[in-house]
């Protein structure tokens, strides 16, 4: 009976107050919408690079692959040695359909092993039988796909191949529902796909799936040694979960998870100022309830329970809006994502687990926001909630409270921050982003005594006593307002994390692509992937070139594989004219003396990844493994790279020759006097036996590629920064709602309609004012972590962070601008009562 | 007036106050406003407390109501020390055994006259038929208003309601602390002369504590509050 007449009170009390109930609702709506938009979009994309490396290679565990594709004959090599390896062969290549549309044609060999039968049985669910691939020009498309071509079983598919056109049957459908990357593909028997990619004896890898009937699923370590060996050179083993082209890729998923655990926190808060701000406006309520004979936990089972309810309501909805948000932001997410990938798939994975967790989530985030503010509330006597809460707040001795926190707090973070596990210093992030919610209120009160000094000191305030208003009411009211200035303090600072990280990505990767194509033209032996090529470049060509008055230097390179502590890299043995040097950044080493060292072929340079992973540095030695046995190298200097996570080592090319005298001349570098004429250049018949690239045109495409990426993290700011304007518009105007008795005081003082609003205007500045200070320190510290902690610690290189005061001030100006907005409304609604 | 105290000697009082301080932090300032008050009520004794505003009439009553705590001295109820008691058992014994009536009436504004009498009613662990609380509602004039929130009363309504919520409460002490503040003259005379003659009825214990000098009349006993300490008045 009381519990029901309390729910029956509490809501008729929102019901009464319609603006307070959507406020409220809407807080926590906006939480769980960021939340569930950042995870769902993040893990549907996830979820597509999944089906990419697991479905298709039906549980492989190591892929076999070559630039240029693998030989037949090494495939039927490798399928007679003792080992009897179980090597599923895969071709792939892109075919098109009569409108234009691109899809990629896979030729799986379903006779090969038994577990890919299997799993060729599992995919082909949607029509039709496995055994029907095996018929002349019989190929599989997605359901989907083939519903949108409108083609029934039996139907004739025309499609443009590498060897021209060629009319198929269709011969089944994909279950494209369960394995949404089919949905892109045509499926078809090995043999035929041979013959239709016009490379009748080049498969495109080879498929490792794990050893069958091992209790552990994995390959020894010894048997893929074994099996490295038996591959012929630039032919590479490579774990599936790693795969090359989704670097970048992986590092933006990194990116973005980050991101989702700060719009979770964001989301949180967003929901404690919702409920902070419900609970201040009905004390007078509670206060009722309390003297009435209500107990203080009565009271707060109450206020839990009813957090729940109103959590389940605002979270559907912010379920569904997420769901809205996440479906705009994914098609940003796989046009990044198509950078790295064949085909991408923009399709939303959401299922009832996805529907319950995010449900979950959204009334755990909100009881655990709403608990502390409850129970503060629930403990205080009724005489206490009588009171105005800031005379109610003023009886707790906060600064002792803040102060300890902040001693205790402060070691911890960075303690946790400058742990090795990632797990540690997410922690440590989110306890800085605690510690500079504790810093708002002593800020603000800060900022607002300077102030009122400032405007008493210059006499303005005898004349305009409305100035020192402003400052004095925005402290009289911060216990109202601060939910608020979190809230915008941590998506400002999120948002300048992000800039701040995005701008160090930037620096680096075009440093890097400098670094890595720091010549104008790349020359390279005629199909110099091709399976089997063993011939390099001669060094007459070599002479030649230097000898050309356009050419100012030349630059050789070759390479060869090593395993180091069981890393697998490449060894490169380089020429490093001066034009090649000053593109080269170091993290460790004298760029200046140097290269005195590396020339002289005793010395050696290695990538930062490979320095974390053997924990070497500048001065150290490195022992190479060559012919003659075990050779100690002295580490010259470590240079940032991006282009692997094991890492590489740099040699002088004449010492590589002296090493691996063996090894062919892989390339050359061609400096040019004049780097404009390069097309002209490499138009030269003396070029003409050769593969010519140009740097130009690859830093470009490169670049382009590299914006793709960060489309997202564009997309994801502007959401976070949409989202603290609609959570600050509310709290200001639950805040006017609250101040009216008083506002109509000031109206019959005298003042004016413009003034009132101007009084609201000056509030909303100054709190974000205060909030964009402490987002600028928070920011810029989250970029830092971002971009050398966690990068260091996820991917084994660091991306150089550098401190941009302008970022900031566009931070702080962004506030300032959320904060006019989202008092306009509410002072226009003041100007209009 | 009567003097209900000779006529209970033999009785134990039903409140006891001895020695209570209470001192209040203003602008950096110990200010006291209770210093050594002591104060018997005996049961079904209706007594007036009078004094100047700011003297500490309304700290006296919600120490009293267990609502606030003294720096210093005893508050016996029925034998139990309200000083010392734990917030739970405070919040019980107001539920059971303390009846509140204030000038601004505390009814619950999202609640109906009936629900607020229910309210009070579930919270105390009485049974009460619907007929009762109708006849109590009648009693005081306030039939075919009982579907009504209370900002659909008036102030003297209001009042009203919540002397019945107090009454239906059945407690041994009933503490008003200006309950015609908020009404005018004849609201008020009509107001306490029902309150007065409800509570003799029950044979409940009042403290009263008001400005208003005519009030006294209605009452067995006039306390006067003054630097801290009771006096007859």
């Amino acid at each position: 009976m009381t519990s029901r007449l309390l729910l029956r009170a509490s809501l008729r009390s929102l019901y009464q107050q319609p603006l307070q109930l959507c406020m409220l609702l809407a807080g926590i709506m906006l939480g769980i919408a960021v939340v569930t938009a950042m995870q769902l979009s993040t893990q549907s994309a996830r979820l597509s690079y999944q089906y990419a490396s697991q479905q298709l290679a039906s549980g492989a565990r190591y892929q076999i692959r070559s630039a240029g594709g693998i030989a037949a004959s090494v495939y039927a090599r490798l399928k007679r040695a003792p080992e009897q390896w179980p090597l599923l062969p895969v071709v792939e290549f892109p075919v098109q359909l009569p409108g234009g549309e691109q899809l990629q044609l896979t030729g799986l060999d379903f006779l090969a092993e038994q577990q890919l039968r299997t799993a060729g049985q599992r995919v082909f669910s949607g029509g039709g039988s496995w055994n029907a691939t095996l018929l002349q020009s019989a190929v599989w498309l997605g359901e989907s796909t083939a519903q949108q071509l409108g083609l029934m079983l039996g139907d004739q598919l025309t499609l443009t191949t590498p060897v021209g056109e060629r009319s198929l049957k269709l011969a089944g459908t994909l279950d494209d529902r369960t394995q949404p990357l089919l949905a892109q593909r045509i499926l078809m028997d090995m043999g035929q796909a041979l013959a239709l990619s016009n490379q009748p004896e080049v498969l495109s890898y080879l498929l490792l799936p794990p050893p069958q009937g091992s209790a552990i699923a994995r390959w020894p370590e010894v048997m893929l040694q074994k099996l490295r060996s038996q591959l012929p050179p630039d032919t590479h083993l490579q774990p599936l979960e790693n795969p090359q082209p989704a670097r970048l890729g992986d590092a933006l998923y990194f990116n973005l998870n980050a991101m989702a655990l700060l719009a979770l926190l964001l989301g949180t808060l967003i929901v404690l100022s919702a409920v902070w701000l419900s609970l201040l406006q009905r004390r007078p309520l509670f206060a009722a309830l309390r003297l009435a004979g209500v107990s203080g936990r009565q009271l707060y089972g109450f206020l839990l329970l009813e957090t729940l309810v109103l959590a389940g309501l605002a979270s559907a909805a912010g379920l569904a809006l997420g769901v809205v948000i996440a479906d705009q932001l994914l098609p940003l997410l796989v046009q990044s994502q198509a950078a790295f990938t064949a085909p991408p798939l923009a399709r939303l994975s959401l299922n009832w687990g996805d529907i319950i967790r995010f449900g979950l989530l959204g009334c755990g985030s909100a009881l655990l926001a709403a608990a502390w503010p409850c129970w503060q509330l629930a403990r205080q006597s009724p005489l206490a909630l009588q009171a105005a809460p800031v005379a109610a707040l003023n009886e707790v001795k906060r600064p002792l409270v803040l102060r300890g926190a902040v001693l205790v707090l402060m070691p911890l973070a960075i303690v946790l921050v400058m742990q090795s596990q990632l797990l540690a210093v997410y922690l440590g992030t989110g306890l800085l982003a605690l510690l500079a919610a504790l810093l708002t209120t002593p800020l603000l009160q800060g900022l607002a005594a300077v102030c009122v000094v400032l405007i008493q000191r210059s006499g303005v305030g005898a004349r305009h006593p409305l100035l020192l208003m402003v400052p004095r009411d925005c402290l009289r009211q911060q216990v109202y307002s601060k939910g608020v200035m979190w809230v915008l303090m941590l998506a400002l600072s999120v948002s300048l994390a992000v800039t701040g990280m995005t701008d160090s990505f930037h620096t680096a990767f075009q440093g890097w692509i400098g670094q890595r194509l720091n010549a104008q033209v790349y020359t390279s032996p005629p199909d110099r992937d091709a399976p089997g090529q063993k011939a390099g470049l001669s060094t007459m060509l070599v002479e030649q070139l230097l000898t050309d008055p356009q050419v100012k230097a030349v630059a050789r390179r070759a390479r060869q594989p090593l395993t180091l502590a069981g890393l697998s890299l490449f060894i490169y043995g380089v020429d490093f004219p001066p034009a090649a040097r000053t593109a080269y950044q170091f993290r460790q080493g004298d760029s200046e003396t140097l290269w005195q060292g590396f020339q002289s072929g005793s010395e050696v340079l290695i990538s930062e990844p490979l320095a974390n992973h053997l924990q070497l540095g500048r001065g150290d030695y490195l022992s190479l493994p060559l012919v003659s046995g075990e050779q100690s190298f002295k580490i010259a200097g470590v240079y940032y790279d991006y282009g692997s996570y094991q890492g590489q080592v740099l040699i002088s090319y004449p010492a590589f020759q002296r090493h691996w005298p063996e090894v062919p001349l892989g390339g050359i570098r061609l400096y040019l006097h004049n780097p404009d004429q390069a097309e002209s250049f490499a138009r030269q018949p003396v070029l003409k036996p050769y593969e010519v690239r140009l740097a130009g045109p690859i830093i470009r495409r490169s670049e382009q590629l590299f914006e793709q990426t960060f489309l997202i993290t564009d997309a994801l700011q502007l959401l976070l920064l949409v989202v603290a304007l609609v959570a600050m518009v509310s709290n200001l105007l639950a805040l006017q709602l609250h101040r009216q008795p008083e506002l109509q005081r000031y109206r019959a003082l005298g003042l004016s309609r413009a003034m009132r609003a101007g009084l609201l205007m000056g509030q909303a500045l100054l709190l974000a004012f205060s909030a964009g200070l402490l987002a600028w320190l928070l920011g810029e510290l989250m970029a830092w972590l971002l971009a050398e902690r966690v990068q260091l610690l996820a991917f084994g290189w660091t991306v150089p962070w550098q401190f941009a005061p302008e970022r900031g001030l566009i931070a702080l100006l962004l506030g300032l601008i959320v904060a006019l907005l989202a008092a306009l409304y509410p002072a226009f609604k003041e100007v209009k009562s | 007036m009567m003097n209900a105290t000779t006529a209970s000697t033999q009785q134990r009082p039903l409140l006891q106050a001895h020695g209570l301080v209470k001192t209040y932090l203003a602008h950096g300032v110990q200010q006291s406003v209770l210093s050594g008050l002591d104060l018997t009520l005996e049961a079904g004794e209706i007594v007036v407390l009078q004094g100047p505003s700011g003297e500490g009439k309304s700290t006296l009553l919600n120490l009293l109501a267990g609502l606030d705590r003294p720096d210093a001295g005893e508050i016996w109820l029925k034998g139990e020390d309200l000083a010392q008691a734990a917030e739970a058992r405070l919040c019980q014994l107001r539920r059971q055994s303390i009846g509140l009536v204030f000038q601004f009436f505390n009814l619950v504004p999202t609640l109906t006259v009936t629900e607020n009498l229910q309210l009070t009613l579930s919270l105390c662990q009485r049974v009460t038929h619907q007929a009762e609380i109708a006849t109590l509602l009648a009693q005081v004039g306030l039939t075919g208003k009982a579907a009504m929130f209370p900002q659909q009363l008036s102030g003297g309504e209001q009042q009203r309601v919540a002397i019945v919520r107090t009454l239906l409460q059945q407690p041994a002490l009933i503490l008003a602390d200006e309950p015609t503040g908020n009404l005018d003259r004849n609201n008020a005379e009509r107001v306490m002369a029902l309150f007065v003659e409800q509570v003799r009825q029950r044979q409940g214990t009042l403290l009263l504590a008001t400005h208003d000098v005519s009030l006294t009349a209605l009452a067995d006993r006039c306390l006067r509050l003054e630097n801290g300490r009771l006096r007859d008045d």
